[in-house]
C-alpha cells in the first residue's frame, strides 16, 4: 500500500520537503516506503487501513535540527506529527491522527542533560526513556528514585506531556515537570518559567517564573515541540514497604473507595495507589484458556477459581509506605484498621506471597520506580494481543466508583470482553482505566470494539465523566465531549493554534485540535 | 488448532532492503544461540523439544524485561545472533520492539495455539551511528 499524502500536498512538494529534510538530518534519518512501517499503530483499531498512516518519518538529533525541519515544513506546508519515543501503544503508538503526516521522531534527542541529587530533579530530552533515566541514576549510585508508568520503554517527557501517571508519591507526571524548552512552529525557541531569565539557577526548581504559566499549553497539544523538560525526582526514602490488600466481591469497590478518600486526603496513602480488578491482575501471569475454554467473559465460578489459585481478590489494592519505620508503622496500622471492616479483606506484605510470579512482587518494583514491561502480559489473556485504554476520571467517592464500574464492566461484558480495569488514586480524583483486550487480527472484533468504545464515551459523558487521555482514533470524539458553553474551550484552543501555528503544520488533530485550513475543509 | 505458518520480515526494524539479502531465513531454524521457552505451557516444552538443541535454553514466564537487561540487549547489540522462542505474543512483541532500536531483524513466526507463538529471530547490529545510546548503559552495568 502506497503511503498517503496529506490533504492539499502534491507528491512533488512532499518529495522536495523530504529532500530538504535529508540535508538537515542526513539521509539515514528520513524514513520512507517500507521503513515507515515501524511508525504504524501495531494495535490499530479501525478497519480502514488508510487511516492514521504516516507518509514518512524524520528523526532529528538536536533542537537545532528540529528548528530547521520546522522551518522547511512551514514553508512547504508539510504536517509533522511529533512523537517522543512513539511507545504509547495503548493510544496509537507513533501513528499520526492525520494520514499523510511526516512523523517527527524525537527518539534521537536522548541526552540526559542533568541529574541533580541535591535538589532532586533531572533535565532530559524527549528521547530519554524511563529505562535510560533509571540506569543512569543506578550507574552513578545516586540516592534518587524515578516514577515510572507501566511500560518502562516510554519517554519521560512524552509521558508527562500526555498526562501519564505512575505509582510512587510522584505519580502525577505532569505535576512533577518543571521548566521546558519548546520549539514553536515558526522555529523560535522558548524556555518556560525561570528558564526565560538569562543566568538563572532555578529553571528546574520553580515552575511559574513570572507572568502566565504556559507549560500546560504544550501538554496533550499541538502548539509547540518540547525538546527539553525538567522532571522532579524523589529522594530515596529511609524505608519502603509495599503491600497488597484484597477484597472478595466486585461490589466492595464502593466501600473501598469511601475508605480510600480520607486516607488519601490526609496523606496516609502516600502514593498513587491502584485498585485493580481480578482479570487485569490474573492476566499478567495466566491466560484465559488456562481456566476457561468458552467464549465471552469468564463466569463467576472461574473467577473464584482464579482468586483461589492466585491469592488475589475481585479487587486488589496495591499501595506502599515510604519513610522510616517509625512513620510507616503508624501509617500501616491506620491503613489496616480502616480497611479491616470489609468482610473477607486480606492483607499481605511481600514476604507473605509465596507464588512466583506474583502481583505484589511485581508491583513492588513499579511502586519504587523500577521500569519494566511486565504489564504487557495482559495482552496474552485472550490471545489476540490488541488493546485500547478507556480512561474516564471521577471523584474519589464510593458512589462514583461503583457507578463507573457498573457502566463500564456491564458494557464491556455485554460485548463479550472481560472487564480488566483499575482505579488509580490521584490527589483528588480516580482515574478509572479499563483496558479492552481484543483480537487485532479479527475485523469483526475490531468493529465491535469501536462500537463499544464510542458507546462508553457517550454514556460516561452523559453522567459527567470525561476521559483524561485517549487513542489517536478517538481524539475528536473525546474532545467533543468537553463542549461546555458551545465548545468554548475548543474555540480557545483553535484560536491559540491559529496564532502559534498559522500554517497548521504541528500534529494536526492532536486532542481534536485542527488547524484552520483543515477545519474549513471538514466543513466544506 | 490448525497450525498457521508465515514468515514475517519484521516491520519494526527499519531494515534496509540491502540487508535482507544477507539472510537466508530458513537458516534461522538451525542451532540457535539462545532458546526461550515459556514453561507454563506444556505445548511450549513439546515444541521446543522437537527443535535443534540450543546451548542455552531459558525458561521464561511471559515477561521479557529481566532477560533483556541480563542477556538479550548485549547479544543483539554486539554481534549477529540467532534466537528462538516458544512464548506468549507479548514476549516477542516486547523483545522485537526493544531489539529493533539496536539491530536489523528478520523474524519468522508461527502461531501454535491461542497462547503460544514459535519464533526465530536473526539480528545484525546496526552501524554505530544508527543506535540509541541506551544499550551502552547496559554494557556498563
Amino acid at each position: 500500500m502506497a503511503e498517503p499524502l496529506p490533504p492539499g500536498l502534491t507528491a512533488e512538494r512532499m518529495s522536495d520537503a523530504l529532500a530538504r529534510f535529508r540535508k538537515i538530518v542526513g539521509k539515514d534519518w528520513v524514513f520512507v516506503d517500507d521503513r515507515v512501517a515501524s511508525y504504524h499503530d501495531p494495535y490499530t483499531v479501525p478497519n480502514d487501513a488508510g487511516l492514521h498512516r504516516a507518509h514518512a518519518a524524520v528523526a532529528p538529533a538536536s533542537s537545532e535540527e528540529v528548528q530547521a525541519l520546522v522551518k522547511v515544513a512551514n514553508e512547504l506546508h508539510v504536517p509533522l506529527w511529533t512523537v517522543s519515543r512513539g511507545k504509547n501503544f495503548a493510544y496509537g503508538g507513533a501513528a499520526p491522527v492525520l494520514s499523510g503526516s511526516v512523523v517527527l521522531d524525537l527518539s534521537r534527542l536522548n541526552r540526559i542533560l542533568e541529574v541533580n541529587e541535591k535538589f532532586g530533579y533531572a533535565l532530559v530530552e524527549p528521547g530519554v526513556s524511563y529505562f535510560d533515566l533509571y540506569q543512569y541514576i543506578k550507574d552513578r549510585g545516586l540516592k534518587l528514585w524515578i516514577d515510572v508508568p507501566d511500560p518502562g520503554w516510554g519517554s519521560v517527557v512524552g509521558n508527562a506531556l500526555d498526562h501519564g501517571v505512575g505509582y510512587t508519591p510522584y505519580g502525577d507526571h505532569f505535576g512533577m515537570q518543571c521548566g521546558m524548552e519548546v520549539v514553536l512552529a515558526n522555529g523560535e525557541v522558548v524556555r518556560t518559567g525561570m528558564g526565560a531569565l538569562p543566568g538563572n539557577n532555578t529553571w528546574q526548581l520553580f515552575k511559574y517564573g513570572f507572568g502566565p504559566y504556559v507549560d500546560g499549553l504544550f501538554s496533550q497539544s499541538n502548539f509547540g515541540i518540547v525538546t527539553k523538560m525538567g522532571i522532579w525526582l524523589m529522594s530515596e526514602p529511609a524505608g519502603y514497604r509495599p503491600y497488597l490488600i484484597t477484597f472478595p466481591r466486585e461490589e466492595d469497590i464502593e466501600q473501598v473507595v469511601e475508605i480510600v478518600r480520607p486516607l488519601r486526603l490526609n496523606n496516609v496513602l502516600q502514593n498513587a495507589a491502584t485498585i485493580r480488578s481480578l482479570v487485569l491482575d490474573a492476566a499478567l501471569f495466566t491466560t484465559k484458556s488456562q481456566y476457561y475454554p468458552g467464549k465471552g467473559p469468564i463466569p463467576d465460578s472461574v473467577a473464584k477459581q482464579i482468586m483461589a489459585d492466585q491469592e488475589i481478590g475481585m479487587w486488589n489494592f496495591c499501595g506502599a509506605l515510604y519513610g522510616p519505620p517509625a512513620i510507616t508503622d503508624v501509617l500501616w496500622s491506620t491503613t489496616r484498621d480502616a480497611f479491616a471492616s470489609i468482610p473477607g479483606v486480606k492483607f499481605y506484605f511481600p514476604e507473605d506471597r509465596k507464588r512466583r510470579p506474583d502481583i505484589l512482587i511485581h508491583r513492588a518494583d513499579t511502586m519504587r520506580g523500577i521500569p519494566k514491561l511486565t504489564e504487557f502480559g495482559f495482552l496474552n489473556w485472550n490471545g489476540g494481543g490488541g488493546h485500547v485504554g478507556f480512561s474516564p476520571v471521577s471523584p474519589i467517592t464510593g458512589q462514583d466508583a461503583i457507578r463507573q464500574w457498573r457502566m463500564v464492566s456491564g458494557r464491556v461484558r455485554e460485548h463479550g470482553f472481560d472487564y480488566m480495569g483499575l482505579m488509580a488514586v490521584g490527589f483528588r480524583e480516580l482515574h478509572h482505566v479499563t483496558v479492552i483486550v481484543y483480537d487485532q487480527n479479527d475485523p469483526a472484533e475490531r468493529q465491535k470494539l469501536d462500537e463499544l468504545f464510542r458507546l462508553m464515551v457517550r454514556e460516561a459523558a452523559a453522567e459527567g465523566y470525561g476521559e483524561y487521555r485517549t487513542h489517536i482514533h478517538y481524539m475528536d470524539t473525546i474532545a467533543g465531549t468537553y463542549g461546555w458553553n458551545d465548545n468554548a474551550l475548543m474555540k480557545m484552543h483553535q484560536r491559540i493554534k491559529d496564532a502559534l501555528d498559522p500554517n497548521g503544520i504541528l500534529s494536526p488533530g492532536k486532542s481534536g485540535i485542527w488547524p484552520r485550513h483543515l477545519r474549513e475543509a471538514k466543513k466544506a | 488448532m490448525r497450525r498457521r505458518q508465515f514468515i514475517e520480515l519484521t516491520a519494526a526494524c527499519l531494515l534496509p532492503s540491502t540487508a535482507l539479502a544477507k539472510w537466508d531465513v530458513s537458516a534461522i531454524a538451525a542451532r540457535p544461540d539462545l532458546l526461550y521457552v515459556d514453561e507454563r505451557f506444556p505445548q511450549a516444552q513439546r515444541e521446543a523439544a522437537s527443535w535443534a538443541p540450543s546451548p542455552a535454553r531459558i525458561a521464561v514466564c511471559g515477561d521479557v524485561t529481566p532477560f533483556w537487561s541480563r542477556e538479550l540487549a548485549r547479544r543483539v547489540g554486539e554481534a549477529p545472533a540467532y534466537i528462538r522462542g516458544v512464548t506468549v505474543a507479548s514476549f516477542l512483541f516486547c523483545f522485537r520492539t526493544l531489539a529493533a532500536e539496536h539491530a536489523d531483524l528478520v523474524i519468522a513466526t508461527s502461531r501454535l495455539d491461542r497462547n503460544l507463538i514459535a519464533w526465530s529471530l536473526a539480528s545484525t547490529p546496526k552501524p554505530e551511528g544508527q543506535r540509541t545510546p541506551w544499550l551502552n548503559h547496559y554494557h556498563r552495568a
